[in-house]
């Protein structure tokens, strides 16, 4: 867990390094991404989408995930560290041979019980990106890339997924990932603290 | 309530430093930790735009808004009170109503250009059925002065009410740099 750093105030002749050390790490959380919370998440299998239904994108390992998030579960990200955080993905779905058909990806928090604005359970779809598949073409997938930060300042325990939808029975596709180079650019899910809230 | 922009202290070789140039280099790190961040939804739909006719999206509500960036005044966009660079980023619900769409930043009284110069960012486009929601984003490409205001256009292929099924239209703004 990351610790939120707490910025010193320094006094006239201050000479204490315990300060010195208090600023040194918090200018660490702000501009090293191995201490602020960070993670990239990736799919290297497809899953299926039933027809017309918001389905949950699950993960299959991190590419990197210096705060935790995805260590109870690789089917979204449960926050460690309270603040605010920005989301993005790209969701990549098999056509199966449909021209036309509705596809929307978004993100969902979901409150956990540390969450002191909203109870737990209560949940809020965001960042959500919509509209017709491209025209079927043979082994052309539909792509979203989406991105928002989340309307809610996040509490440890507090979960974000991601959810995509299809109108057709199909699936959740990959771009045959062999290494993390060629995975950033299948379907994926990246976060990180943008600043403090309460 | 713009914040006050930080500056980052000079400190020559040999000077001794002064606790004034050490508290002036924390309220970088303070400053940075509690960023501007803004974020305005629509969640009651219903605002018309218009085709080819640089209608503007609406938002009744603030998610968070740590620089008072939003009114209910004009809610149409989201005004800079603290300069600098910012990242942004939006989206259009038309219900099933296909459009194209993008930020217009404009300039305020203390923009060097002068009030009123627009510039569209972003660029998006969505064909509608029965869902049609665009999004864009990114880091606005330049310095941003307070009273410069960002708003989200929509052009749509006929009259189009925002939608909010599922989620509204939104819009957002974070500080990146000095």
């Amino acid at each position: 867990m990351a610790t939120l750093p707490t910025v010193p105030s320094f006094s006239y002749q201050d000479t204490s390094l315990a300060k010195l050390q208090q600023l040194a790490y918090a200018v660490s959380f702000l501009a090293d991404c191995d201490v602020r919370p960070t993670w990239h998440a990736i799919k290297t299998s497809t899953q299926s989408l039933p027809a017309s239904t918001f389905t949950e994108v699950t993960w299959s390992t991190t590419a990197y995930d210096n705060d935790g998030v995805f260590t109870p579960s690789l089917s979204y990200a449960t926050i460690v560290t309270q603040g605010y955080y920005r989301t993005e993905t790209c969701v990549n779905v098999s056509q199966a041979g449909t021209s036309g058909a509705i596809f929307q990806a978004a993100f969902k928090v979901t409150a956990g019980s540390n969450n002191t604005h909203h109870t737990s359970g209560t949940t809020a779809y965001y960042g959500l990106k919509g509209g017709q598949g491209v025209a079927y073409i043979a082994n052309i997938d539909s792509s979203y890339c989406l991105g928002a930060m989340c309307p809610w300042v996040l509490f440890p325990g507090d979960t974000i997924g991601v959810y995509a939808y299809w109108s057709g029975s199909t699936t959740i596709d990959i771009l045959s990932p062999t290494s993390f180079m060629t995975a950033v650019h299948s379907t994926s899910f990246t976060g990180h603290f943008v600043r403090t809230g309460s | 309530m713009a914040m006050v922009v930080p500056s980052v202290p000079i400190i020559p070789v040999g000077s001794v430093v002064t606790s004034a140039q050490m508290n002036q280099l924390a309220y970088c790190a303070t400053f940075l930790l509690g960023k501007p961040v803004s974020q305005v939804a629509d969640t009651v739909g219903g605002n018309v735009l218009y085709p080819n006719a640089g209608s503007v999206a609406v938002f009744n509500t603030a998610n968070f808004d740590t620089d008072g960036c939003w009114s209910s005044g004009s809610p149409d966009r989201l005004t800079i009170q603290t300069p600098g660079f910012y990242k942004a980023r939006y989206a259009l619900n038309t219900g099933g109503i296909s459009h194209s769409a993008a930020i217009v930043v404009t300039s305020g009284p203390n923009n060097p250009e002068g009030s009123g110069v627009a510039q569209f960012c972003w660029p998006g486009s969505t064909q509608g059925d029965v869902a049609a929601i665009s999004h864009g984003g990114g880091l606005v490409p330049f310095y941003l002065y307070a009273g410069d205001y960002l708003s989200v256009t929509g052009n749509p292929n006929q009259n189009a009410s925002q939608g909010i099924t599922t989620v509204g239209s939104w819009l957002e703004i974070e500080y990146v740099s000095i």
